[in-house]
């Protein structure tokens, strides 16, 4: 059952958490206090990299070298409404990391830890003992297939379409959608992302502008994270919701590439931003905590590097959930968030794009210090009231504020925000057992709770009763490098 | 794996049944060609042999596999034990049978059981023991290694038969393990 923080700090609570179980999930009034205010400011607060919004935006309908561009519809949530300097994949976190750009701790835990945790050294790219045994290490290397020369005899660009959406759910996605391709949402010329580094395709050298005209259409499909190991966020039970499905949106993704080069189409990897195709795609809209939110599983979904092609498809448009309204409101996630990473204020401009922000650079850096508990945090994951299980009772809800007029939604979403926040929790903090990991436990304890092990471990076995997951009161940890307010 | 019908899609049956033009286009050569990390040099602490084969059978459903087995070598010819004492059997939902349909739809089953098969045999040598996954092993040589784990039994035909999916599964690669578990009958 999951209990608020009011009820974790209530007497009921601490009395019901007997002596041999975990220690409390202790939660600092202050902190509560202060993102109270915060969130009564409800301005944009110091995390936002304000100072590089620049005064003079420019036009989106030209590029910096003055190639006229159309404005790509991306929905609600995400505007263009500036010029957009394409944005070389080389400056994203990982690579700045790799570089030595974002400090030793940062460097050291990227590049040369390897995870105490078998199932993380399995699963997670960057902590592997050996990357052999990861599989996206084989599953994203660049690809060596040829096109096949010969097409299909009928191109009928609307049963292609259907064709590769149907192609791309047998092989497994959840969810897929194309869009129109548009140099705003391409990485800069010569920039390609890859898994291996060897990024090489004899297109690399085309504008975004040009690469865009000579294949039209982007594919972008995604895998959703399991529902019920993602409600242990901070958690490695929580990391394997992720990563397992980043490792199985890699494998789609390669057979849909090979398959479309089956077909006697160029699949190019690696050009375009994989949100601003999934927004463009119709796969969902852009939260308050910068992850896409779908239709049918909320932020539980990770977009993976699209296919940019030349296959004569029909292009999808982006969809109107009501996220837009409903992030106005909520900002559950920023309330959870514990590095402060996620505004409380209203969007910003950056880069000519109108959109929330979160700031990466204080998200990224947490990692460090928690990594032999977890990989990556997902808190604004796993408590957006989004993120529900498929259930026919999420579908209602969805549907009810999909359909309502968009000037009376706020009512809507306060009395959905009221629903989530009374049955789910403010702070939502489950206790989840998952191939012997228990949520239950102090973190960094190791002790069996499983009653039918009758193995002789090294540390004596405890009864931990409640449904309440342990979750590491990690303000310590995050004030040795976030300034709050 | 969906249940999706190719009704109306003039390109459906090239897509379950044209054996591919260059096999490097298909996912599951690369996987199947990919090499093997290496075993964690210190193994991890283990949980009893009823517990352990628990949670790797939990890891494989998870991943995405519909039946999971573990089958006791001991009792099988040193041809099919290869030196290990158990085996992993994973079995997938299969829509159409890949050892008729080329195509790389027919071979969506292959694909989504190494999927399930790369990670649990990657997790066994990331907890110190020795773990293979082996992609050369021959219809009739899994399907027995099926039965011996519990999974299903052989028909009239030779062909393996379980409770939920009749003839429709597909034995993934299986994964010669010497992980302490407790094997099924």
């Amino acid at each position: 059952m999951a209990q608020t923080i009011e009820w974790m700090n209530s007497p009921e609570a601490k009395q019901q958490q007997a002596p041999p179980g975990p220690a409390a999930a202790t939660v600092d009034e202050r902190v509560l206090a202060r993102r109270a205010r915060e969130a009564k400011k409800a301005k944009a607060t110091a995390v936002n990299e304000a100072d590089r919004v620049s005064t003079d935006i420019g036009s989106p309908l030209v590029a910096p070298d003055g190639t006229p561009r159309t404005v790509p519809n991306l929905g609600r949530t995400v505007t263009m409404v500036g010029m957009v300097t394409n944005v070389d994949v080389n400056d994203g976190p990982h690579p700045k990391n790799i570089r030595g750009e974002l400090g030793k701790a940062m460097n050291h835990w990227y590049t040369k830890t390897v995870a105490k945790d078998p199932l993380m050294r399995a699963t997670d790219s960057s902590h592997a003992a050996d990357k052999r045994n990861f599989l996206t290490t084989h599953t994203n290397a660049t690809s060596k297939g040829v096109i096949n020369p010969k097409k299909p005899d009928v191109i009928d660009p609307k049963a292609l379409s259907k064709h590769i959406k149907k192609v791309a759910k047998h092989l497994g996605a959840d969810l897929v959608g194309i869009a129109a391709a548009n140099p705003a949402f391409m990485y800069a010329s010569g920039s390609r992302y890859v898994q291996d580094g060897e990024a090489n395709d004899t297109y690399q050298s085309m504008t975004p502008d040009a690469l865009a005209k000579r294949f039209p259409f982007v594919i972008q499909t995604t895998v959703a994270w399991d529902h019920d190991t993602l409600q242990a966020h901070r958690h490695h039970i929580g990391d394997m919701s992720y990563h397992h499905t980043s490792m199985k949106n890699a494998m789609v993704m390669k057979a849909l590439e090979g398959y479309i080069k089956e077909m006697g189409y160029t699949a190019i990897r690696g050009a375009v931003n994989p949100q601003g195709a999934g927004l463009a795609a119709g796969l969902g809209e852009l939260g308050r905590n910068g992850m896409m939110i779908s239709e049918r599983f909320g932020s539980r979904i990770h977009m993976p590097d699209p296919i940019l092609t030349d296959m004569p498809l029909i292009a999808d448009g982006p969809i109107d959930l009501g996220v837009e309204d409903f992030c106005k409101i909520c900002r559950k996630c920023a309330n959870n968030c514990p590095t402060n990473s996620i505004s409380f204020g209203p969007k910003v401009i950056y880069n000519g794009i109108q959109k929330y922000k979160i700031n990466w650079l204080t998200c990224y850096k947490i990692r460090p210090y928690v990594a032999d508990h977890y990989g990556s945090c997902l808190t604004c994951i796993a408590v957006c009231p989004f993120t529900k299980p498929d259930a026919w009772w999420r579908r209602v809800g969805g549907k009810i504020l999909k359909t309502t007029p968009i000037k009376a939604r706020p009512l809507v979403v306060r009395a959905l925000k009221w629903i989530d926040d009374t049955f789910w929790g403010e702070f939502p903090s489950r206790r989840v057992k998952f191939m012997g990991y228990d949520t239950g436990l102090k973190v960094g304890e190791h002790n069996c709770t499983d009653p039918s092990c009758t193995a002789n471990h090294k540390e004596p076995q405890k009864i931990i009763e409640g449904d309440v997951g342990f979750y590491a009161p990690i303000k310590k940890q995050t004030d040795a490098f976030v300034k709050r307010g | 794996m969906r249940r999706l019908s190719g009704q109306g899609d003039p390109y459906w049956d090239d897509f379950i049944n044209r054996p591919p033009n260059d096999v490097r286009n298909m996912i599951t050569e690369i996987v199947a060609k990919a090499p093997e990390g290496n075993i964690f040099p210190t193994q991890s602490e283990l949980h009893s042999p009823n517990v352990t084969a628990r949670h790797a059978k939990e890891l494989t459903l998870y991943l995405g596999g519909q039946l999971v087995g573990i089958a006791d070598l001991g009792k099988q010819t040193p041809e099919i034990a290869r030196g290990y004492p158990y085996a992993i059997v994973t079995g997938v939902r299969a829509e159409y049978d890949p050892y008729m349909s080329p195509g790389p739809g027919g071979q969506a089953a292959v694909q989504a059981g190494q999927f399930v098969t790369f990670i649990v045999a990657s997790w066994i040598r990331e907890m110190g023991f020795r773990a293979t996954m082996k992609s050369d092993v021959p219809r009739a040589e899994r399907e027995h290694l099926a039965v011996a784990a519990g999974l299903g039994k052989l028909n009239g035909d030779g062909k393996l038969t379980v409770p939920k999916y009749g003839t429709k599964i597909h034995i993934a690669d299986i994964i010669f393990t010497d992980l302490p578990m407790e094997a099924d009958g």
